[in-house]
């Protein structure tokens, strides 16, 4: 498997709006594109992401928010190929679930094996 | 020098084992161990592994007494902080207090990833977040 980068870092916040003001205000960091729901926001820093969302009920990102509180709760990251980096964890006997962020194909990989991490992987976009 | 964040520098991640944690961050994802470090004042034993111009930073607890320790105990292995590369990290730190964000280092202190500092999550919605400004003997190959 190859893997190219961080693709973005996702923060979890039951107002992500203002914790999207806050980082664009305290780090200056300008605005990006999202790929997760539209009520989200998301701010670039070199070539990556840091993505703000108020998850779903029903969702892990919402189990994070619950059990964890407003932070940091997920990371993506870019790989050369999906289908390849699907086959190599699979080889591995890693558990993976095939989804996608507004039409960008996605792979999420069984945070017990990412050291408690949920992890997803990306196509290079 | 003017105390920009150029970059996500590393996600730092805590694991109960760095040599476990290595066989799926180095051998699955493919990631290169870049440097290994104990950093004793921090009760850490630390790696990071290089992925595109960022890292990840696998932190294990050299003690259950120390921050990551009480850490891992409490929340288990995951993520555990965000940081930016800056080429001034006293400036941006300077900034930061400017703006009236609590701060957990007063000054610059050195860590594996340079000379670093940390800001509280209490002013950046739960994310703990360091600044890093990396020593020039590091910079990625």
């Amino acid at each position: 498997m190859k893997t190219l980068k961080i693709d973005h870092v996702t923060v979890v916040s039951p107002d992500a709006t203002r914790a999207a003001a806050t980082f664009e205000q305290v780090f200056e960091l300008g605005r990006a594109a999202i790929d997760g729901p539209a009520s989200g926001a998301a701010l670039a820093v070199g070539d990556a992401r840091i993505e703000f969302v108020t998850p779903p009920d029903g969702t892990a990102l919402a189990d994070a928010l619950r059990t964890g509180g407003e932070g940091m709760a997920a990371l993506t990251l870019t790989v050369a190929d999906l289908d390849d980096a699907a086959r190599a964890l699979e080889r591995a006997g890693i558990g993976v679930t095939r989804g996608s962020d507004g039409g960008r194909p996605r792979l999420d990989v069984d945070p017990a094996a990412a050291h408690g991490v949920r992890l997803a992987l990306v196509a290079p976009a | 020098m003017s105390g920009a964040l150029t970059r996500i520098h590393h996600v730092g991640v805590v694991v109960r084992n760095l040599e476990q944690a290595y066989g799926f961050w180095r051998d699955c994802l493919g990631l290169p161990v870049h440097k290994v470090a104990t950093v004793e004042d921090q009760g850490v034993r630390a790696a990071l592994l290089t992925v595109g111009d960022s890292e990840i930073e696998l932190l294990e607890p050299l003690a259950p007494t120390s921050g990551i320790g009480k850490f891992l105990a409490k929340r288990g292995e995951g993520l555990h902080h965000l940081c930016y590369a800056t080429d001034d990290v006293a400036a941006a730190l300077a900034a930061a207090r400017a703006k009236n964000v609590r701060v957990i280092d007063e000054q610059p202190r050195p860590g594996l990833a340079g000379m670093i500092c940390f800001l509280h999550p209490t002013s950046t919605h739960g994310v703990l977040v360091e600044y890093a400004q990396p020593f020039p003997e590091d910079a990625h190959p």
